[in-house]
C-alpha cells in the first residue's frame, strides 16, 4: 500500500508541526493548510486520502468548509473539537464529518482512527455479497445504492452502515455493535455518531424521515433494516 | 446539618383562626342579644294580654259577687279565657278553681300573698314543669282575689326553637368566618410561597427561574428583586464558568502539541540517553495529570451552569459498571449485582454515568488500593451502588468535605502519580445531581470506605 496522504486544516502552527511529525512517523504523507479556503483548494487539487478538520478556524469555520468540502468530494474527514460540547460534535456530524476526536489527543488515538477510516475506503472491495431488499439494492462492487432503481450517492462511511444492517435484514443491531463494526470503537465510542449518521442515511434513501421505512428505530436498543 | 427550630403554627393557620374567632365572637354578641330582645318583648306581650284579659274576667267576678247567693263554681265556667289558662277565685274564706291542676297550693306563696294583701300582681311560675304566667288581682269591694293562671310552655317552645336558630347561625357565622380567613390567607401568603418554590429552583440549580410579575405594588417589589437578584447569580455563575471554559479551552491547543511532540520524543526513545529517558518519562506523566485537570476543569465548569440532563436515555446501571470493569485498569474489582438490579433502569448520561463510577474507582485506587467490591441495590423507586474498598475509610468529619473541589483526604498527603485532578469527587457529586441522585460516603462492612450513589429509578 503505498503512504497514505493526510490533510491537516488547524491554524495552530503548533500543532501542525508537531502532529506532521508524529503523523509521518506513523508513515502518512502529510499536507498542511491553515484556513478553510487553503484547504478546500488542496482537497481539489491533490485529493487527500483522509482530512482531519479543526472545528475552530479563522474565516470559514469548520462546520462550513465540512459541508462544502462534502460537495467537492467523497473524502473521509475526521473533526477535531477542542471543546468536546455534545453541540459542536453534533453539529460537525451533521455537516458530514465521518468521525470526531476531541483535542487534546494523544497520537495512538487518533492513528487508530485514521486507520479505521481508511479502511472504510476499501471496505467495499472486501465485499462481494449483495445486499438490500427488493426496492433498496445495494452493490458492494460498484459501490452503488439504488432505491426503487434511482441511484443514491452515498459516503464511504453512510455505504458501510447501510450494507452492515441491510446485510442483517430485520436484525437489531445496538448503537455500540455499530459503531464497533462500522467505526472500530469499542464499548466506549460515542453513540451519537451513530444517530447522526442514520440521520444523514434516512435524508438520502427514505421518502419519509419522520415515518422511515427501511431504516427503523428500536426504542432502547438500536436500529434494523426492515426489508 | 439541620437544625430543628421551634416553628410558631403557620401564618395561614393564625389568619384562618382569628378570622373565625372574630366571627364567633360577633356571631355570639348578636345572638344573646337578639335572644334577649326577643325574650324580653314576648314576656312582655304576654304578661299586657294576661293582665287585659285578668281585668276584664276580675270585673265580671265582681259583678257576680255583688248578685245574691253566687254560684261561684258557675262563675268560673262563664269566665272567658283562652286556651290553657286556669282560674283560680278565693271568696268567702274559700278557695275555688277551674281545674284541679291549679288550686291554691299551686299558687307562687309570693304572688298569692301579695294579692291578698291587696296587690295586683304578675309573676312568673313553674308549675308542674311547664311555665306559666299567674296574675291576681285582689277584688276588695266583695272581699274576693282572682287569680288566672296562663300556660306559657308555647313561648317557651317558640323561645327554644329561636336559641337553637341563634346558635346555629352563630356556628354558621364562625365556619364561613374562618373559611374567609382561609381564603384570604392563601391569597396573601400565595406571592410567598411562590417565592418558596423558586428559591428551591434555585437552590436546585435551575437559573432560568423567575416570578410572574405582580400587580400588588408591594409585591412587584419583592418580586423584582427576587428577579433581579436570580438574573444577577445567574450571569455571575455563567461568566466564572465562562472563564473556567476559555481557560481549559485555550490549554488545549498547547497541550495537544505537547502531547503530539511527546509522542514523537517517545518513538524516538532508543535515540535518547537515560537521563534524557528519565525526564520523558516525567513530563509525560505530568501531561497525562494536565490533561485530565483541564477536562476536569472544563467538565465542572460546564455542570455550573447546566440544571438539567441534555443527553439522557435509558440505561441499565449495573450493566454500564459491568462494561467498565472490562478495563484493563479495573479487571481486579468484582460486582455482585442480583438480578433485579442489573435490570433496574435509571434515565441517565451514559458519558456521565461512567465518569462517575470511574472517578470512584480511581478515588479508591489512588487512596485506598483500589476498590474491593461493588454491589447495588434496586428498590421500586431507586438504584443504590456501593463502591467499597478496603482502606483506612474516611473520618466522620471529611465525609462531606471530600465532595468539595480541590479537597484532598489526609491519606492523599502524599501526591504521588496517582493522585488524581482534585475534582474527581465533586464531579462525582455534580453529574449525580444533575441525575437527581445522591452521593454520600460510610464506613465498609468489610471495614474501608463505602461510597453510596442513589439513582432514582424508571419504571418499568
Amino acid at each position: 500500500m503505498t503512504a497514505a496522504s493526510v490533510l491537516l486544516v488547524d491554524d495552530d502552527d503548533g500543532i501542525r508541526a508537531s502532529l506532521r511529525l508524529a503523523l509521518e512517523d506513523h508513515g502518512y504523507q502529510v499536507r498542511e493548510a491553515a484556513d478553510a479556503e487553503t484547504a478546500l483548494d488542496q482537497v481539489k487539487e491533490t485529493s487527500p486520502d483522509v482530512v482531519v478538520l479543526d472545528l475552530m478556524l479563522p474565516g470559514m469555520d469548520g462546520f462550513e468548509c465540512c459541508r462544502q468540502l462534502r460537495r467537492l468530494s467523497d473524502t473521509p474527514v475526521l473533526i477535531v473539537s477542542a471543546r468536546g460540547d455534545s453541540h459542536d460534535v453534533v453539529a460537525g456530524l451533521e455537516a458530514g464529518a465521518d468521525d470526531y476526536i476531541r483535542k487534546p489527543f494523544d497520537v495512538p488515538e487518533l492513528a487508530a482512527r485514521l486507520r479505521a477510516l481508511r479502511r472504510r475506503l476499501r471496505f467495499s472491495a472486501d465485499q462481494t455479497r449483495e445486499a438490500g431488499s427488493v426496492d433498496v439494492s445495494i452493490n458492494p462492487d460498484s459501490g452503488e445504492v439504488r432505491v426503487h432503481g434511482r441511484v443514491v450517492h452515498l459516503t464511504k462511511t453512510e455505504f458501510h452502515l447501510l450494507y452492515e444492517l441491510a446485510s442483517h435484514p430485520g436484525r437489531v443491531f445496538t448503537r455500540e455493535m455499530l459503531l464497533e463494526r462500522v467505526w472500530d470503537y469499542g464499548y466506549f465510542g460515542d453513540t451519537r455518531i451513530v444517530d447522526v449518521h442514520v440521520g444523514r442515511l434516512r435524508a438520502k434513501i427514505e421518502e419519509d424521515t419522520a415515518n422511515p421505512r427501511w431504516l427503523v428505530t428500536v426504542r432502547g436498543f438500536g436500529y434494523k433494516f426492515e426489508p | 446539618m439541620r437544625r430543628r427550630r421551634r416553628l410558631r403554627p403557620s401564618l395561614s393557620l393564625r389568619i384562618t383562626a382569628s378570622f373565625g374567632l372574630g366571627a364567633l365572637a360577633v356571631a355570639a354578641a348578636v345572638a344573646v342579644s337578639s335572644y334577649w330582645f326577643a325574650a324580653r318583648f314576648l314576656a312582655r306581650q304576654q304578661e299586657a294580654s294576661a293582665l287585659h284579659q285578668a281585668y276584664l274576667n276580675a270585673v265580671i267576678v265582681r259583678a257576680r259577687l255583688r248578685a245574691p247567693h253566687p254560684d261561684l263554681p258557675s262563675i268560673l265556667d262563664a269566665l272567658t279565657t283562652g286556651p290553657g289558662t286556669q282560674t283560680v277565685i278565693y271568696a268567702t274564706g274559700r278557695w275555688f278553681s277551674s281545674s284541679l291542676l291549679v288550686s291554691r297550693d299551686g299558687l307562687p306563696t309570693n304572688a298569692r300573698s301579695a294579692t291578698l294583701n291587696g296587690s295586683v300582681v304578675r309573676a312568673w311560675a313553674r308549675i308542674a314543669g311547664d311555665a306559666q304566667l299567674v296574675v291576681g288581682v285582689p277584688l276588695p269591694e266583695v272581699d274576693a282575689d282572682y287569680f288566672q293562671v296562663v300556660d306559657q310552655s308555647s313561648l317557651a317552645r317558640t323561645l327554644a326553637v329561636l336559641r337553637s336558630v341563634l346558635l346555629g347561625a352563630a356556628a354558621a357565622t364562625a365556619a364561613a368566618g374562618a373559611a374567609l380567613g382561609w381564603w384570604v390567607s392563601r391569597r396573601l401568603t400565595a406571592p410567598l410561597r411562590s417565592v418558596a418554590a423558586a428559591a428551591q429552583r434555585l437552590a436546585r440549580g435551575n437559573f432560568e427561574t423567575q416570578l410572574p410579575p405582580e400587580r400588588d405594588l408591594e409585591l412587584a417589589g419583592l418580586v423584582d428583586s427576587f428577579n433581579t437578584m436570580v438574573v444577577a447569580l445567574r450571569h455571575r455563575i455563567e461568566r466564572d464558568a465562562r472563564f473556567a471554559a476559555d481557560v481549559s479551552h485555550e490549554l488545549r491547543s498547547p497541550l495537544t502539541t505537547l502531547s503530539t511532540s511527546l509522542s514523537v520524543l517517545r518513538n524516538r526513545r532508543d535515540e535518547l540517553s537515560p537521563r534524557s529517558r528519565e525526564a520523558l518519562a516525567l513530563v509525560s506523566l505530568e501531561l497525562v495529570r494536565f490533561e485530565r485537570l483541564v477536562d476536569d476543569l472544563l467538565e465542572i465548569s460546564r455542570s455550573d451552569v447546566q440544571a438539567d440532563l441534555v443527553d439522557a436515555e435509558p440505561l441499565r446501571i449495573c450493566q454500564l459498571i459491568l462494561n467498565l470493569l472490562e478495563r484493563a485498569e479495573y479487571t481486579t474489582v468484582t460486582a455482585e449485582f442480583d438480578n433485579e438490579a442489573l435490570d433496574a433502569v435509571v434515565q441517565g448520561d451514559k458519558r456521565r454515568l461512567e465518569q462517575v463510577i470511574r472517578n470512584l474507582l480511581d478515588n479508591a485506587s489512588a487512596y485506598a488500593g483500589g476498590a474491593a467490591m461493588i454491589t447495588a441495590e434496586a428498590t421500586a423507586t431507586t438504584v443504590s451502588v456501593y463502591v467499597d474498598d478496603d482502606g483506612p475509610g474516611v473520618p466522620a468529619e471529611e465525609r462531606e468535605r471530600i465532595f468539595d473541589r480541590f479537597t484532598r483526604g489526609r491519606g492523599a498527603a502524599r501526591r504521588g502519580s496517582r493522585a488524581g485532578t482534585g475534582l474527581g469527587l465533586a464531579l462525582v457529586r455534580e453529574h449525580v445531581r444533575l441525575h437527581r441522585g445522591k452521593v454520600w460516603v460510610t464506613d465498609a462492612p468489610s471495614g474501608g470506605a463505602r461510597f453510596s450513589i442513589e439513582l432514582p429509578r424508571v419504571a418499568r
